[in-house]
C-alpha cells in the first residue's frame, strides 16, 4: 500500500520515473539471479544478448561458433554473477569476455576448416572489418557506437526497451498496435519514447561516447591513437 | 565529432536501429539466430552452484607461450592450475588425455562435469593424481570435495591447443 501511495505522488507530469518506477535495474537483476532467480536470469539474458552477438559478429566465426561463443559467456557469467559487485562493470566483461573467447575459437581453427598455424597465422582468420573496402578508422568508431548504444539500451527499463523495440521493429509496427500491445494510450506513445531516448542519452556508456563524461577522455585518445 | 553526437531523437534511435541489426538475421544452417542463442543462454542457468567455492584458473601455460615458439607449443603439453582456498588442481593437457593431481589429497572425491550436462566419476590416487579423457567439444570443470569443502574449477576449454 505505502509503495503504491508513493507512486501515485511521484507520477506527475513531467517526471520521467512514472512508468518505470517499480521495475527492476539491471543491479537488481543481477542481485536475483545470483540468488537463484531464473526470471532474473532471463532478464539479462534478453537485454544483453544484443551486445554478445554485435561483439562476436565482428570476427566472422565458422557455422556453430558464435552459439558456443554465447553458450561460453553465459556460462561463465552464471558462474561469476556473485563476483559482479558492480553492475556497471557488467557491459565491459560481457564485451571483454566475449571477445576472448571469440579470439580463442579462432586460434583453435574452427570445426569446419581447421587452419594450419604453419601456414596461416590467426591473424589472417580475423577480419575485423565486416566491409574490407571500409576505412578501419571510420569501422572502429562505427563498432564502439554500436556496443555502446546496446550497453545503454541493455539499461533501460522494460517499458521503455519494449515501446523502442517496437518502434524499431522490421517491418514497422502501427502505433495502434503498438498500443494494444503495451497497453499504453496512443498519445502517450510519443512522450514515452521522448523519455526513453533521453535516459538513453544520460546512459553512462553512451555518455562517454559522446563525449559529455569524463570518461570521454579516454574514449578520445583511444580513438585518437587509431588515427594516426 | 557530428556523426557521433546524434543530434536528435530520429538519429539516436537511427543508430540504435542499425546497431541492434545484429539480433534480425534470420537463422540458417548451421548458424542460430537470437531465439536459439537466447534458449542456450537461459538454461546455462541450471548450472548454478551455491555451496561451492570456486577454483580460478590461475595458471595456463597457453597464455605464456611466446609468439615465436607457437608452432613448437602445439606439441607440448598444456599445464593449468585452478585455485581455491582450500584446494588446488593441476592439470597436464595432451592429445593423449589429461593427467591431474588434486592437493590437498586426502580423501579427495573428484567429478568431471561438461557443459552438455554429461558427468565423468573421476578416480584420484592416494596422491590426488587422476587421468581423464580429454573432452570433445565444449568446457569442462571438475568438482572436488576435500577435507571438508566442496569446490569447482572454473569452466574451462581443457583442450591441448584451446
Amino acid at each position: 500500500m505505502v509503495d503504491r501511495l508513493t507512486r501515485r505522488v511521484e507520477e506527475v507530469p513531467g517526471l520521467e520515473q512514472d512508468e518505470t518506477q517499480d521495475q527492476p535495474t539491471v543491479a537488481d537483476l543481477v542481485q536475483a539471479a545470483a540468488a537463484g532467480d531464473q526470471r532474473a536470469w532471463d532478464g539479462l539474458v534478453a537485454r544483453y544478448m544484443p551486445l554478445v552477438m554485435s561483439v562476436a559478429a565482428r570476427y566472422r566465426l565458422a557455422e556453430g561458433d558464435v552459439a558456443d561463443v554465447s553458450q561460453t559467456l553465459w556460462l561463465r557469467l552464471v558462474q561469476n554473477l556473485h563476483t559482479l559487485r558492480e553492475p556497471q562493470a557488467l557491459p565491459g566483461w560481457i564485451v571483454t569476455t566475449t571477445r576472448n573467447e571469440c579470439f580463442r575459437v579462432l586460434r583453435s581453427g574452427s570445426r569446419v576448416s581447421p587452419y594450419d598455424p604453419l601456414t596461416e597465422s590467426p591473424a589472417d582468420r580475423v577480419d575485423l572489418r565486416s566491409d574490407a573496402q571500409a576505412d578501419p578508422d571510420e569501422e572502429l568508431l562505427r563498432e564502439e557506437r554500436h556496443e555502446a548504444l546496446l550497453a545503454a539500451f541493455a539499461e533501460l527499463p522494460d517499458r521503455h526497451r519494449d515501446l523502442l523495440m517496437l518502434l524499431l521493429a522490421d517491418p514497422p509496427v502501427s502505433y495502434a498496435e503498438i498500443s494494444e500491445r503495451l497497453g499504453m494510450p496512443i498519445g502517450g506513445i510519443g512522450p514515452t519514447r521522448a523519455r526513453a531516448v533521453a535516459r538513453l542519452r544520460r546512459s553512462p556508456a553512451l555518455a562517454a561516447l559522446l563525449g559529455t563524461d569524463d570518461d570521454a577522455d579516454r574514449t578520445q585518445s583511444f580513438t585518437g591513437n587509431a588515427r594516426r | 565529432m557530428s556523426s557521433r553526437t546524434f543530434a536528435d531523437d530520429d538519429a539516436l534511435l537511427a543508430a540504435l536501429h542499425e546497431a541492434l541489426a545484429v539480433t534480425r538475421a534470420p537463422a540458417a544452417d548451421g548458424i542460430a539466430g537470437i531465439a536459439a542463442l537466447t534458449a542456450g543462454a537461459q538454461a546455462a542457468f541450471s548450472f548454478r552452484t551455491m555451496e561451492e567455492e570456486l577454483a580460478s584458473l590461475i595458471y595456463d601455460s597457453l597464455l605464456d607461450a611466446d609468439p615465436v615458439g607457437a608452432g613448437r607449443a602445439a606439441k607440448a603439453a598444456r599445464t593449468v592450475v585452478f585455485e581455491s582456498d582450500a584446494v588446488s588442481v593441476e592439470m597436464e593437457i595432451t592429445d593423449d588425455g589429461i593427467v591431474g593431481q588434486v592437493a590437498p589429497p586426502v580423501g579427495a572425491s573428484v567429478f568431471a562435469e561438461a557443459s552438455d550436462g554429461t558427468r565423468i566419476a573421476v578416480v584420484c590416487d592416494e596422491l590426488g593424481c587422476f587421468t581423464l579423457p580429454t573432452p570433445g567439444h565444449g568446457m569442462l570443470r571438475l568438482h572436488i570435495a576435500a577435507s571438508g569443502s566442496t569446490a569447482v574449477t572454473e569452466w574451462a576449454h581443457l583442450d591441448p591447443r584451446a
